[in-house]
């Protein structure tokens, strides 16, 4: 993979990354740090990219894996163990916050990938290391979940 | 196809995204550890001596300058800037905008300084006026502009494509000078050295992050 390649991608997803970082890393600061982190990472290996996945998603687990480097400087957790996703500013919407609480982190981390990041099923499959099939069928039901419990929420408020 | 249900999802993700496109590639570089990279560390020395002569701080040229953070300029150089596109046929007007001229002070390698003030263009370009010498505009992408005069070389290199400027002399020596790296809209690396009247740079060259040639240009310099 080129460098022209890399640059494509940071340029093209960069907004994107760093808002669905914000959700491992709490703070807007830290996920601009991993995202410039885990390019400049790419860049330095980028012979390592075996275009077994889409880039974008061989990007974004460097990007996750730094991230959480930062915040537990410990690089061997396996990356779902480690995760716990939140909304960030959770005030903002608090019905959304709600709703997100009842999925379990590895659907909230698809759903912020999904609509923060803009990954399509693919590349959330390649990003989380599962299967297309599995990214779509945690999606439909998370959303199905989300939607759920936000009308249960807009009910009772 | 997105249905009711995704679309409410995503406009009220998206009424929480943060819109800020706060992206920094020459960061991104830097952090890699590019030519680039060492050659901040040129620049840190030579600053760091440059502070022990004259008791200024140059930290940080470190850092690549955030253009629209920097010091704008006078009135008198905008009103020059502004005259680049006086009376010219509109073919030939550079597009500057001269009511966004910045001034940068650019460090030498023995850690003198020279001020450039820097516009950007509507298409992407910059023009630029080292003061005391020379300026003029330069399109969008061009990988190396420079000037010569006196034994005093400026110039400016794209941050896309060079990360280190050589001026190679006939004795085989070479030199080179630190950037000061300016941040989008400019996105390009300035720089200047002062040789020896008696021996002039014959070649500028401009190499990428692997060392290789970008771009070379001679200097038509007369005896």
């Amino acid at each position: 993979v080129s460098r022209d390649d890399i640059e494509r991608v940071y340029r093209e997803r960069y907004v994107g990354f760093r808002n669905a970082l914000v959700t491992v890393t709490g703070s807007s600061d830290a996920a601009r740090d991993a995202v410039q982190e885990a390019f400049a990472r790419a860049l330095r290996n980028a012979d390592q990219f075996r275009g077994e996945a889409p880039l974008e998603a061989w990007i974004f687990r460097i990007a996750l894996r730094t991230a959480l480097e930062a915040r537990q400087a410990n690089s061997e957790v396996p990356l779902h163990d480690a995760l716990d996703p939140t909304l960030p500013e959770p005030d903002r919407d608090p019905q959304l916050a709600a709703a997100l609480r009842e999925l379990s982190p590895r659907r909230r981390l698809i759903v912020f990938l999904r609509y923060f990041a803009d990954l399509s099923y693919s590349e959330i499959a390649a990003a989380c290391e599962i299967s297309e099939g599995t990214v779509a069928a945690s999606l439909a039901q998370a959303k199905s979940a989300l939607l759920e419990a936000l009308e249960r929420n807009e009910v009772t408020t | 196809m997105m249905d009711a249900g995704d679309r409410l999802l995503a406009e009220r993700f998206a009424a929480l995204a943060d819109p800020l496109d706060d992206s920094d590639w020459l960061d991104v570089r830097r952090r890699a550890g590019d030519r680039r990279g060492r050659t901040w560390l040129v620049v840190a020395i030579a600053a760091a001596l440059a502070a022990l002569v004259v008791g200024s701080a140059f930290a940080y040229y470190a850092d690549v300058i955030d253009f629209f953070g920097a010091e704008k300029a006078p009135r008198e150089t905008v009103e020059f800037f502004e005259s680049f596109a006086t009376g010219v046929h509109s073919d030939f007007d550079p597009g500057g905008i001269p009511g966004e001229t910045r001034r940068f002070e650019v460090t030498g390698l023995n850690g003198e300084q020279r001020t450039v003030f820097v516009a950007p263009t509507k298409t992407g370009g910059h023009c630029h006026f080292w003061e005391r010498f020379s300026g003029g505009c330069v399109r969008a992408g061009m990988p190396l502009e420079f000037s010569y005069g006196r034994g005093l070389v400026t110039g400016s290199v794209n941050a896309r494509d060079g990360a280190s400027v050589e001026l190679r002399y006939p004795d085989g020596s070479v030199v080179e000078p630190p950037i000061t790296w300016i941040s989008p809209p400019i996105e390009r690396g300035f720089f200047f050295h002062m040789s020896t009247e008696q021996q002039a740079p014959t070649a500028i060259v401009v190499l990428d992050d692997d060392g290789e040639v970008v771009t070379e240009q001679q200097l038509a310099v007369g005896p």
